[in-house]
């Protein structure tokens, strides 16, 4: 593994980021503005992290999580403002009602060569952002929900910021788990060769519908914090464009590396402050999106390695072979 | 019935346009096995760029600038497909279509900037037809007739002049088409420029016909898709039978069942097309079993 993923410890990368986050509560304490940022990062990085896996490892890239995550958020803004039922009972909603959609759509679409697969979660995108709009009297419509409340006892600063990056280190404890498992073996198999993996037993369609339902359950938590954080949702805020920006974050950031989509989070949301307008940011990031694909097709985390070797480290694809899906296969056969 | 035929006129109409939009997205998937998914982004700047230009030289500077800058933006698709090219990436028809999406946003907030962000109409042809109850809009009219000109004389390259061998020796098989002396790499650039050329084409018959603006490349690029996949995207004359199918669904949709579900038919044709995996055997793009 390169850059900042697994090296030596396998919990490096999980206590690196609690150290981090815990470190800079205190001075993020003072700063408002800071800790609003910090806080936008997590809420990405929350989004961005399951997609690292579920691509980075799996090799299913999804261009429908910021849909997930807005499925989340809707569920959780509807209790919130038509029932008023418990934050806490409504996170289970947030979590149950995209992982049951995401598990619906993942026998089909999961068959799917890449590219396809890419374009059935786009279309899917522009399905539910289309229901999202013409569901106005339980959804608000195009002006979306306002008025939710903030996490009673966590409210929106210091208590809202350790909420946050407390998630995205679990979440980065459970993809460091579930790679170094049996689970991520059958995973890595399934992206190199899945053919080759159902031949060894692995059960392809099982596997792919449990990391894509995970990883769709995880965003639609991330959407509950959003919406309890922001007090708002429209169909704008979490819509394709967030999706769009979500995959940016994990190329950028690195798709193989356990915290790539953390450092493209920080790099996103940073780069965001320092440019002008909405439509500036978009044009920068979307010449970056094409650009790192070429130049740095292991993004942000493979960065040192490339210079220690003068040149952009292997993409996982390009390592990944027949010969490595045997290995992984075998690898989880014994264990 | 005479609403049926109107509704159903209108879509064979706006399906035409529909069809030859999926040509350039058809080409290109056929030819590299990639999806210029910034097409949508050429219609659009297109579009625009005809209206602007239109207004002030007449609409056939405007449609010739439109075609031009579309042109252009495939140019700078087709530099990223060489750089691609250039570092040997194995899985590049992925990273590719990802890259032309990165190119889709740019596009869309390059032309919000530069051209700004109001919708654009280009007038070429006024008023229209009336059949007993049908209503044929002459702009459209004269669209769908180009669609099927541009459709005609792109199935008789293909299928009868040296270019358009080559350019199936190039998809059917790149490297055999190499050892046999075809440039493939050429033929690959022009048909990203050939696409370009088309997407203008289509980004000058919507300003005539329904208008375009910034906002709508996503929109442009799903409905090209859609068109493209739903017949398995086996070539242009599939491509456009899929924007025929695609335009009068949608309209029906429109007509009988709600705005809303026609606006997201684009959408739910190729989660269906995708799906069921019908429309696909035997194409690169296959389900697994």
């Amino acid at each position: 593994m390169t850059g900042l993923g697994l090296s030596r410890h396998r919990h490096l990368p999980t206590l690196a980021l609690l150290a981090v986050a815990l470190v800079c509560a205190w001075p993020l304490a003072a700063r408002p503005g800071a800790l609003a940022t910090a806080i936008t990062i997590g809420m990405f990085s929350a989004v961005a992290v399951p997609l690292g896996l579920i691509y980075g490892q799996g090799g299913i890239l999804s261009l429908a999580q910021g849909t997930f995550a807005a499925l989340g958020a809707y569920a959780a803004g509807i209790l919130a403002t038509k029932t008023g039922v418990s934050p806490w009972v409504s996170l289970v909603a947030a979590a149950v009602l995209p992982a049951a959609l995401a598990a619906a759509l993942a026998r089909p679409i999961l068959r799917l060569p890449p590219l396809a697969l890419v374009i059935a979660t786009l279309a899917f995108a522009t399905i539910v952002e289309e229901v999202l709009v013409v569901a106005g009297p339980i959804t608000g419509g195009r002006v979306g929900l306002t008025g939710v409340q903030p996490l009673e006892g966590i409210g929106t600063g210091i208590g809202a910021y350790l909420l946050i990056w407390g998630f995205v280190a679990l979440l980065v404890f459970g993809y460091v788990n579930l790679k170094a498992g049996s689970h991520g073996r059958a995973l890595n198999a399934i992206r190199v060769d899945p053919t080759l993996a159902r031949s060894a037993g692995v059960w392809v369609a099982a596997e792919s519908t449990l990391v894509f339902t995970l990883a769709a359950a995880t965003a639609g938590m991330a959407g509950w914090f959003y919406v309890h954080y922001v007090g708002f949702i429209a169909p704008e805020s979490l819509s394709f464009h967030y999706s769009s920006a979500v995959l940016l974050m994990v190329i950028i950031g690195g798709r193989n590396a356990v915290l790539g989509p953390v450092v493209g989070a920080v790099f996103y949301v940073l780069v965001q402050d320092l440019l002008p307008t909405g439509h500036a940011q978009l044009l920068i990031f979307g010449l970056l999106l094409a650009l790192t694909l070429v130049l740095l097709p292991n993004g942000l985390a493979s960065l040192p390695a490339a210079l220690r070797h003068g040149r952009p480290a292997a993409a996982p694809e390009q390592t990944a072979s027949a010969p490595e899906a045997s290995v992984a296969v075998a690898q989880r056969q014994s264990s | 019935m005479q609403t049926f035929l109107s509704y159903l006129a209108a879509g064979l109409l706006s399906g035409g346009i529909y069809g030859i939009l999926a040509l350039p997205l058809s080409l290109v998937w056929r030819s590299t096995g990639i999806f210029d998914i910034a097409v949508g982004g050429y219609v659009v700047v297109a579009g625009i760029v005809a209206a602007d230009v239109g207004q002030r030289l007449g609409w056939p500077a405007g449609a010739l600038a439109g075609i031009a800058a579309a042109c252009l933006l495939a140019g700078v698709t087709t530099l990223l497909f060489l750089l691609f090219q250039a570092t040997k990436q194995p899985d590049e028809h992925m990273a590719m279509s990802l890259g032309t999406f990165g190119l889709a946003i740019a596009i869309t907030a390059g032309a919000a900037m530069a051209l700004g962000t109001e919708s654009r109409f280009l007038p070429i042809v006024g008023g229209a037809w009336v059949l007993g109850e049908v209503v044929l809009a002459k702009g459209y009219v004269l669209s769908f007739l180009v669609a099927l000109a541009l459709l005609g004389g792109m199935l008789l390259i293909l299928a009868r002049t040296t270019l358009g061998l080559r350019m199936r020796a190039a998809s059917l098989s790149p490297g055999h088409a190499e050892l046999l002396g075809v440039p493939v790499r050429r033929i690959q650039c022009g048909t990203f420029l050939i696409g370009g050329a088309i997407a203008g084409l289509v980004g000058v018959m919507a300003a005539s016909t329904i208008g375009v603006a910034y906002s709508g490349t996503v929109q442009f690029s799903i409905i090209g898709l859609g068109a493209a996949v739903l017949f398995g995207a086996r070539g242009p004359g599939s491509a456009f039978l899929g924007g025929l199918v695609t335009g009068v669904l949608q309209s029906l949709s429109f007509g009988y069942v709600s705005p809303a579900i026609a606006n997201m038919l684009p959408s739910i044709l190729i989660l269906g097309v995708f799906a069921s995996g019908i429309a696909l055997r035997g194409t690169q793009m296959a389900v697994r079993p």
